[in-house]
Parts: C-alpha cells; structure tokens; sequence
C-alpha cells in the first residue's frame, strides 16, 4: 500500500526547475560562442573586401604605372595652387574620386562606363554634380561595405574603406598641408591617396610591407546621421571648394582607431570626422590593407606616433613591429 | 548533499564562471581626466574638442585621446583616458550653433590652442585656459 504510493509517476517541480536552469546555463554559454563566431565571419569579409581593393590598387599601378589619384580636381587657370590653399581654391570642378578610377580593376567595368570623367563628380548630396554622376552617387556598392557596420545596408550608399592620405599631428610640424574648420577636416599629402596624387610604388621608401594603403572607417556621414540628411558616399568626390572642404573619400591618421565612439545627431558631426580617424565594429582595432597588398588587423591601443608614421609613406622612421 | 543542494551547488558555480569569462581587458593601464575649458576672457567654451596625445619627443608613449567639449566641461573616462606622463593637448573651440555644413558652429579662434601638460598616473583633472585668437 505505502509502496505504491511512493511509487514515482513523474518528475517533481524542483526536478523540473533544475532541469530548465541547467539548459538555461548551457545555452547562455553557447550563445556568445555563436555570436563571437559571427563576428568573426564577418570580419574575415572585411578583410576580403579590403584585400580585394588593395589587389586592384597594384593592378591599377600595373596599368597606369601609379596609385590612383585620391581624387581629381580642376584648378582654375588663374588659381595659383600651393600646398597651403589646395584644398580651398577647387572652385572649377571636383572629378573622380579613386573609388570610381578603380572600378575597372573590381570588375566593375559596366559601372565605370556609366560615369562622365569630364563632368562634375558629387561631393555631399547637398552639393550635387552633373547628371549622370550625381545619379550614379546614390546607387550602393557592396564592394565598398564592411558587414559588421549597421549603417551599411544595400539601401545606403556608404562606404567603409578610405584611401589613406598621410598622417601626423592636427597642428604644426608634420600636421596636414591645409585643412578647414580648425584642422578638423584635413587635406595632408604624405600618404598614397590624396588630391591629384601619382604615387608610385619607388615613391613608397619606407616598404610597402610598412605603409597603409587603404583603411577600415565607419565615420562617413550617412542620411541618418544629421539632422538636414547631408550625407556622403562611396563615389564622393573630394570636396576643395570653400571653408568646409572635406575629403570623403580617403583620410588621414590623426585620432586614434576609434577616437571616436559614434557619430549622429545630437552625438557628433561626422563631416567633421571622417578625414582624421580610423575605425570599424570589429572590437578592438581596426582593419587595414597595406601598400604590399596584405591586410592586418591594427589594435586601438596602438601607440599614437607609431600609427601616424606608419600612414606616411616616406616619413624614413622606423616602424619596427608595429603589430605588437 | 540531497538534490537540491548539489543542483543549487552546480548552478552558482556555472553562473560564477560565466561572470568570470571575458572580463580580461587589454592595452595600458589608462586613467580618467576632466575639467573645463574656458576662453581668454573666462567664459566657458560651448563646443568643441580636446585632443591628448602622448608626447613622443619627450618619450612618453600610448593611445590619444579625443574627447567632445560640452558647456566648457570634458571627461574622458578611463577606458579611453590617459596614460599618464608627458603630453601634448590640442583644443579646437567652437561656437555649438550649427552653421553651413558644420553642426558645431563656428570656429571661436583662428588657430588651435595647443599646450603641453604632464598628467599624473592616476584619475585626475585638469583646467584648460585658451591662450589664442
């Protein structure tokens, strides 16, 4: 009788709880596994894309026998053009940036041939260029994209990899050649991408295996972003016409890898941005793809003149191991 | 043990290593920093930026930092502050009102006051005074 009272039918309530918990426990521990394995996947995209890039950059070099130019501008024939006011006095037109002169050497020659080269290129959409360039600013390329960055959808023309212009300090010795809005926006010339540049591979004299060449951002102004949508995109042109001018093409190594934690409104002006840092979603550091064609993963916390000599191209500092 | 314990035994021990995993972090030892940054005449600065970089000709080395100026005040906290020793800071003051293709307004001087101060390896503050126009 008392037997098979005791007799057990099924599981108790305690039984069940620490059943539950215990999966509970386990699949908490298996969730940031899958999640850090995303991630990872992603990031190995970027890479490719970047290496994809920097790969186009030497076939480019093979066939026109220099970098592309960062991005092209036609001075006025009275304009008297010094490295102090270039970037200011571009009234006469602003024309491909290097974004669209490598389209051909990332299979994308059909999109090449929709671009006039002899028209106006659109810097920000709130200062459009000719028809059909301006058209042809809004379309997304995927080639340009990082996939860990929310901003980058295929409804947006963003871009996440910009040539690297140079770099050093904001202000004085070494500092950028011309800049605009307190060196908050600057122009410098001693990277591989900048305005009406030719570099070739002897101008490289620190090695090619020690200069960046392309880097990681996610700090190109998007229409999300401000308040009034200006915003720019992977086919800007430079912008080197008045007191805003601003490269958004390429940029330079000024701030830290990631400096700056997010811009938007209310948060920061990413046009004011965009030219001096480097940064990705990745945690720790970002992508760059370096003149030799390789990519490598730059820590944050990396010394602040070490990362400056290391985006000058000619600089004759040693950079030693900068990969700690 | 009855069931109870050895499960409640389990669990804590499970939950104490989850709380344990990925806590490391990385880089130098970094210390916060704040203060304000106030214009010739006293008044404080609206907007704008303080930059802080490890002064390489004195041999000092590490990350910068960058931080926004908001109603004359700055902190930087200390997974992004400073390393301690010499250091080279460059301040950008502007107006805060948006202006043209700028949100943060017009630039307050011509150029940026650029000053060079040895901060302490500890969390500590600072007070900027601009001395350009």
């Amino acid at each position: 009788m008392i037997a098979s009272i005791r007799r057990r039918k099924g599981f108790t309530l305690v039984e069940l709880l620490v059943v539950i918990a215990i999966i509970g426990i386990l699949v908490g521990l298996l969730l940031p596994a899958v999640q850090a394995a995303r991630e990872a996947a992603r990031r190995m995209q970027c890479s490719n894309n970047l290496k994809q890039l920097a790969l186009a950059c030497h076939n480019y070099e093979s066939a026109f026998r220099s970098f592309p130019a960062g991005g092209i501008v036609t001075y006025a024939p009275a304009v008297t053009v010094t490295p102090a006011n270039h970037c200011r006095v571009g009234q006469d037109r602003t024309q491909a940036p290097w974004t669209v002169l490598m389209l051909p050497f990332i299979e994308d020659n059909n999109l090449y041939a929709r671009f006039n080269m002899n028209l106006r290129f659109t810097g920000s959409s709130n200062i459009p260029g000719d028809v059909p360039n301006r058209d042809l600013f809004r379309l997304n390329n995927s080639k340009f994209q990082c996939p860990s960055d929310p901003n980058s959808t295929s409804a947006v023309n963003n871009s996440n990899y910009l040539g690297v212009q140079g770099g050093g300090p904001p202000t004085g010795i070494g500092g950028p050649a011309c800049s605009t809005q307190l060196a908050q926006r600057v122009f410098f010339q001693t990277g591989i991408f900048y305005i009406n540049s030719k570099v070739r591979m002897g101008d490289i004299t620190d090695g090619t295996s020690n200069t960046f060449c392309i880097g990681e951002s996610r700090y190109m102004p998007t229409p999300n972003m401000r308040t009034d949508g200006f915003h720019a995109g992977w086919a800007s042109a430079v912008k080197a016409d008045n007191a805003f001018a601003v490269p958004a093409t390429f940029a330079g190594a000024v701030l830290q890898i990631n400096a700056q934690k997010a811009c938007g409104i209310g948060v920061a002006d990413c046009f004011n941005f965009v030219s001096r840092l480097f940064g990705s979603n990745h945690s720790g550091g970002c992508n760059f793809g370096m003149c030799d064609g390789s990519v490598q993963f730059v820590s944050q916390n990396i010394d602040i003149n070490l990362y400056r000599q290391v985006a000058n191209r000619n600089d004759g500092l040693p950079v030693g191991s900068f990969l700690e | 043990m009855n069931l109870i314990q050895k499960s409640a035994f389990f669990v804590c021990t499970a939950l104490s290593t989850l709380c344990l995993v990925g806590c490391g972090q990385d880089g130098p030892v970094r210390y916060s920093l704040s203060g304000t940054v106030s214009m010739p005449d006293g008044k404080p600065v609206p907007a704008g930026e303080v930059s802080l970089e490890p002064d390489g000709t004195a041999g000092n080395q590490g990350p910068a930092t960058t931080v926004q100026i908001r109603d004359g005040k700055f902190t930087a906290p200390s997974d992004q502050g400073v390393v301690g020793g010499k250091y080279i800071v460059t301040i950008s003051p502007f107006d805060g009102v948006a202006f043209g293709e700028s949100l943060q307004g017009k630039p307050l001087t011509k150029t940026q006051h650029v000053e060079k101060v040895e901060f302490p390896s500890k969390n500590s503050t600072y007070d900027f005074k601009i001395n350009v126009k």
